[in-house]
């Protein structure tokens, strides 16, 4: 069969002789696995036993060729560029590919490379997997395995399934990338995707374990919060006097913490971490810290430009209970 | 591309029978590009296209030499795709180039169609 399409190649060359060399050589590269490709397809059809009885004798194709060139005109200038800066980029990529290799044992680079295509599967569906599992509602913090709903069995069960299904889709697109351009642009589309919030787990995770993810988060907030240097909080009255006991709420009603103290409180207090034991912290907390010289307290405040809140029904400083005494009752969250 | 055609009825003032085989040479490369709009495909995957489309009378010689040479322009990319059975396939695929080609050719050809339409209707 191959010496038949190398015979039928050759004579369809010979019938186009009189054509200048790089156009025959342009049109003719080609034609031995063009034609072995059309004779495997109408063979399967059930065409004629001979290249000949396939496609008409050898001067009737090569006559066929000649009426196709010539109709198009040169390229456009870009497409021309673009096509020359492709075959660039192509042969810098091979001489790279030459000279890379044998500095890691090998051939060539793309030979290494192409051995780490299923590690490379492997790790696309992990990736997946995390991409569905932060993309899930509900997702908690990022960590190292995909976990939906908090359930680490489910997350290990996605795991298999995606790094499985990344295989699979490794395995056939190898084999034989899809024809359909839509396919392959939606194929590049996700990986890209992928390998983006791989890269930038990888970062989170970097971050994280160097520690500089903490301290960034402080640093952060730093020049927002301008509490940062408070130990304790003293509430003043109208009359300028410290309230002893004072519990501080925020808008919505929710116990503030502010102050050295006060947060260790959380840990080192009665109810040593109990549920609410916000609602527990008074200040000023800190029982070493003594009360500042205030001498500048004018008596009477004046109102806000925007006016006050009118102090709602709640905890009463008035009650005056000792910082040492914890109140009983924790108010309802709602003011 | 279909400046040819025009000068072929200019220059063949005593054609009296138009044969498909003729027009096709003008808009072959159109057509060519036409079935590679959506997806890409191997020669005689295109020849066979282009045979169900209508143009029944388009030789493989035809298309092979098509695709070689919208390649060498610039219109075309390939690459190769192992067969389960048989030789690998070389397929083709419009680059940017190719679809902006396809998108002018188009406007030309429709112009064109139109008015001999229309000329057609007239002389009818």
């Amino acid at each position: 069969m191959n010496v038949e399409i190398a015979q039928y190649a050759a004579q369809v060359g010979a019938a186009l002789s009189d054509l200048p060399e790089q156009a025959r050589d342009d049109l003719l590269e080609d034609l031995p696995a063009h034609l072995a490709e059309v004779a495997a397809e109408v063979e399967a059809e059930g065409g004629g036993a001979t290249l000949t009885e396939r496609l008409g004798p050898p001067s009737a194709y090569a006559a066929e060729l000649r009426a196709t060139l010539g109709h198009t005109g040169g390229p456009s200038r870009t497409a021309a560029w673009a096509g020359r800066a492709v075959s660039r980029a192509r042969t810098r990529w091979s001489v790279l590919d030459r000279r890379l290799g044998p500095l890691i044992g090998y051939e060539r680079l793309g030979e290494f490379l192409a051995l780490l295509r299923p590690a490379w599967w492997v790790l696309r569906g992990w990736l997946a997997a995390m991409l569905v599992a932060q993309l899930w509602p509900d997702s908690g913090g990022i960590g190292l395995l995909p976990r939906f709903e908090g359930s680490t069995v489910l997350g290990l069960l996605a795991l298999a399934g995606f790094v499985v299904g990344s295989i699979w889709l490794g395995r056939r697109t190898a084999a034989a990338p899809p024809a359909r351009r839509r396919t392959r642009l939606a194929l590049g589309v996700a990986t890209a995707v992928v390998v983006v919030f791989g890269v930038s787990l990888w970062v989170t995770a970097d971050d994280r374990l160097t520690g500089t993810y903490w301290h960034d988060v402080t640093q952060a907030s730093s020049p927002s919060s301008p509490y940062e240097q408070v130990a304790d909080i003293f509430v003043l009255g109208p009359d300028g006097q410290i309230i002893p006991g004072a519990r501080l709420v925020d808008q919505g009603g929710n116990p503030i913490v502010l102050g050295y103290c006060a947060q260790r409180f959380g840990w080192e207090g009665p109810s040593g971490g109990d549920r609410g034991w916000e609602w527990r912290v008074v200040y000023p907390s800190c029982p070493d810290v003594s009360a500042p010289a205030l001498p500048w307290v004018p008596a009477s405040p004046e109102a806000l430009p925007w006016g006050t809140l009118s102090p709602s029904a709640g905890p009463s400083p008035s009650a005056g209970p000792s910082a040492s005494t914890t109140p009983a009752a924790s108010p309802s969250a709602t003011p | 591309m279909v400046a040819c055609c025009l000068q072929y009825f200019a220059s063949h003032t005593t054609v009296l029978s138009v044969d498909t085989t003729q027009l096709l040479k003008g808009v072959l490369d159109l057509a060519v590009l036409a079935v590679l709009r959506e997806d890409d495909g191997y020669g005689y995957d295109i020849l066979r296209r282009l045979r169900t489309a209508g143009l029944t009378e388009i030789g493989d010689a035809s298309v092979y030499g098509t695709l070689r040479r919208l390649f060498a322009a610039g219109y075309l990319t390939t690459y190769v795709v192992p067969s389960e059975e048989g030789p690998h396939r070389k397929y083709y695929a419009l680059n940017p180039a190719g679809r902006t080609q396809l998108k002018q050719g188009g406007d030309v050809w429709n112009g064109f169609a139109s008015t001999m339409n229309t000329l057609l209707r007239e002389s009818a």
